[in-house]
């Protein structure tokens, strides 16, 4: 227990929100510090990946025994991961003797099912959807949860519904968010479940700024069956956003037919609308609101950077002309404007005197 | 803000907190926005995504080059929006978010105007000069305007004058994997830019204190720095080496020295032992492994990493329980 814990732990309990003593100070570290040693440990499973394939290279020549190691690894670092008081060097060892499991455990599933493209994926979701629940370690979770969503992603792609990709991914985050705080006590699985879907919704978004990359695999192409694919992808990135909406107000206390609720619908309609051909607007707008609302500054960075770094790969875009590409966001940065403007001069009005 | 949120977030976790007192535990310790601070977020929200946009699209069309304008016309558009840009900065307030949002915007054009002027004039300049010329011309803007985002577009675009300079003169992206002077002088730009800050900082003015600027500065010193005693261990060590790890180890004695003595600052030092555990892997790699590679050597390594990684992070936990009151 510190000082500042102490102190806030007195003012919840002067507000009737908290009784008894105060809890010892939580000990985790802050995300970048997780994140250098989520890294190294990374860096330690190349090194132990090489290990095994030149001193027991039967391991990579005999699927049966890569599965059978790897399960062991994989399901022995979570009981290590379990254990309450886990040492720094076991738990640097659980992570990167975990990774080395995964790796051991899916090229064996895959030498020995041999799945195909589709099946491939569906198995790595699978087999990361598993750990992410078993595997109690905040790094391992968010890479469980990225890859996860990332071969979901992908699965997509060879269904030919590539299209609908980033909208779910938005509704999944939106979700997952939006559950970490009535669901505080399962935050240790929620948060990091909600950074890897953001991280894979960014490099999804990314993906779309490059169509060569989708030409590569064939995700480019969808069902003459589904000509509204794009659009409906649109929706629902629009529903996420409408969803996030919707919940931050009633976070706020404001009823939907008040004032302040229509105008943020109608204003997120019009964005909507209007960044339909720069989508990855969207979703850094979504990250943004998410973070701001959450008082979570790491998501209001995500977001953005995911916004810059979409806006300055934008111009490299090839399904649009330049010409087009300076339409849209020019149109859109007038929109805001307006909507500034708006704001600044009738907010009051808009805000029905109480709120905001 | 944020350490109120990981506690009381923790204590949920624990079941010290009720569920469904969590939220009001937040919006009590001001971490979840109240109804009134939404108002003043989307404002910035919409003037800053507004601008961005606006000044994205100018620069977009500059670029696609439409023929039909005259050069006058095309050059009388550009100064004309920059104009404007800066005199909204000189009748807005001093620090409103309209000057700042102006004067971000006039840096942007000028970008566009250096582009335009290229374009038109084809006077054969290499690339690495325009993005020179543009930090140069917007220098004495972010002198006035006292905006930590402005700067990082200027040292952006000293960055990227210096990385293009090199690709020119060895033709291709190649550049990434020769290791001489282009990471020398990315060191010691960031550097020189990290140092000034740092002191500037030191002065007291409001303005200085984030963190987020030093620490994207601190990165990059140490992660080009890194990166070159990693291309010189492959490389031709014998030769090479030792001035880059002096430099490495100068690096490390001045981070420990002023971000943990004199600063405290956890992502500084957290990026710091990453750098080491890549130059301890990469040195015991080319040790170990240079003539083939056993297993032994591999494990090795690999217990290597994950010892620093292990002391560094309890080194870190002990760091973080200090600077945590």
């Amino acid at each position: 227990m510190t000082p500042n814990d102490s102190l806030l732990w007195r003012q919840l309990q002067a507000a009737g929100l908290a009784e008894g003593d105060c809890p010892a100070a939580s000990a985790a570290p802050p995300w970048f510090t997780r994140l250098a040693l989520g890294i190294a440990g990374w860096i330690a499973t190349l090194f132990l990946l090489g290990f095994l394939a030149v001193g027991l290279e039967f391991l990579f020549r005999n699927e049966a025994a890569a599965v059978v190691a790897g399960l062991c690894l994989c399901l022995g670092a979570a009981a290590l991961f379990r254990r309450p008081e886990l040492g720094d060097f076991p738990a640097q060892a659980a992570l990167a003797l975990s990774f080395t499991g995964q790796v051991l455990l899916l090229v064996g599933l895959g030498e020995v099912l041999d799945p195909g493209e589709l099946g491939m994926a569906l198995l790595v979701a699978l087999v990361e959807g598993t750990l992410l629940v078993l595997v109690r370690q905040h790094f391992h979770r968010l890479a469980c949860a990225a890859v996860a969503a990332l071969a979901l992603a992908y699965a997509g792609g060879e269904l030919r519904l590539f299209p609908l990709v980033p909208g779910f991914l938005s509704l999944a985050l939106v979700a997952v968010w939006a559950l970490e705080l009535p669901q505080a006590r399962h935050g240790a699985l929620l948060r990091p479940l909600g950074y890897g879907l953001t991280v894979a919704a960014l490099a999804v978004q990314g993906s779309l700024l490059a169509p060569q990359l989708l030409q590569e695999f064939g995700w480019h192409r969808w069902s003459p069956a589904a000509p509204a694919l794009p659009w409906l992808g649109l929706g629902l990135r629009g529903a996420a956003l409408l969803l996030l909406v919707a919940l931050l107000l009633r976070r706020a206390r404001v009823g939907w037919q008040q004032r302040p609720a229509l105008a943020a619908f109608a204003a997120t309609l019009v964005l909507l609308l209007t960044a339909a051909k720069a989508p990855g607007l969207l979703l850094g707008v979504t990250l943004l609101l998410l973070g701001f609302g959450a008082g979570n500054r790491l998501l209001l960075g995500l977001g953005l950077a995911g916004t810059l770094g979409y806006l300055s790969h934008y111009y490299y875009a090839l399904q649009l002309t330049l010409l087009r590409k300076s339409a849209i966001l020019t149109g859109l940065g007038l929109l805001l404007l307006a909507g500034w403007w708006l704001l600044r001069r009738h907010g009051d009005r808009l805000a029905g005197g109480d709120h905001a | 803000m944020n350490d109120a949120r990981r506690r009381i977030l923790a204590w949920s976790e624990q079941g010290a907190l009720a569920p469904e007192r969590t939220e009001a535990a937040l919006r009590l310790a001001g971490v979840l926005p109240a109804p009134r601070d939404w108002r003043p977020f989307l404002e910035r929200l919409l003037l800053g995504g507004g601008v961005l946009a606006t000044t994205s699209g100018v620069v977009f069309f500059f670029a696609f080059n439409w023929a039909a304008l005259g050069h006058y016309a095309k050059f009388a558009l550009a100064e004309l929006l920059l104009a404007a840009a800066l005199l909204v900065y000189a009748r807005a307030a001093n620090d409103s978010l309209p000057g700042r949002a102006a004067l971000l915007a006039a840096a942007l054009l000028a970008g566009a105007l250096f582009a335009l002027f290229g374009q038109v004039y084809q006077t054969g300049a290499d690339p690495w000069q325009l993005f020179a010329l543009w930090a140069a011309a917007i220098l004495p803007w972010t002198l006035v305007g006292r905006m930590p985002l402005l700067w990082l577009l200027c040292f952006a675009l000293l960055n990227l004058a210096v990385a293009l300079y090199f690709q020119v003169r060895t033709g291709s992206f190649l550049w990434l994997l020769t290791a001489s002077r282009q990471f020398w002088s990315l060191f010691l730009l960031n550097l020189l830019a990290l140092a000034g800050w740092e002191a500037a900082s030191l002065r007291g003015a409001a303005w200085l204190q984030g963190r987020w600027l030093p620490r994207l500065l601190a990165l990059a010193c140490g992660g080009s720095l890194t990166w070159l005693v990693v291309l010189r261990l492959w490389d031709d060590p014998a030769r090479s080496l030792l001035p880059a790890l002096l430099a490495y180890a100068g690096w490390n004695v001045l981070v420990y020295g002023y971000y943990r003595r004199y600063r405290c600052d956890l992502f500084v030092l957290s990026a710091a032992l990453l750098n080491l555990v890549v130059v301890v892997a990469a040195s015991l790699g080319r040790l170990l492994l240079d003539r083939g590679g056993e297993a032994g050597a591999f494990l090795l390594i690999a217990l290597v990493v994950l010892g620093l990684s292990a002391a560094g992070g309890a080194w870190l936990k002990q760091v973080t329980q200090e600077v945590r009151p």
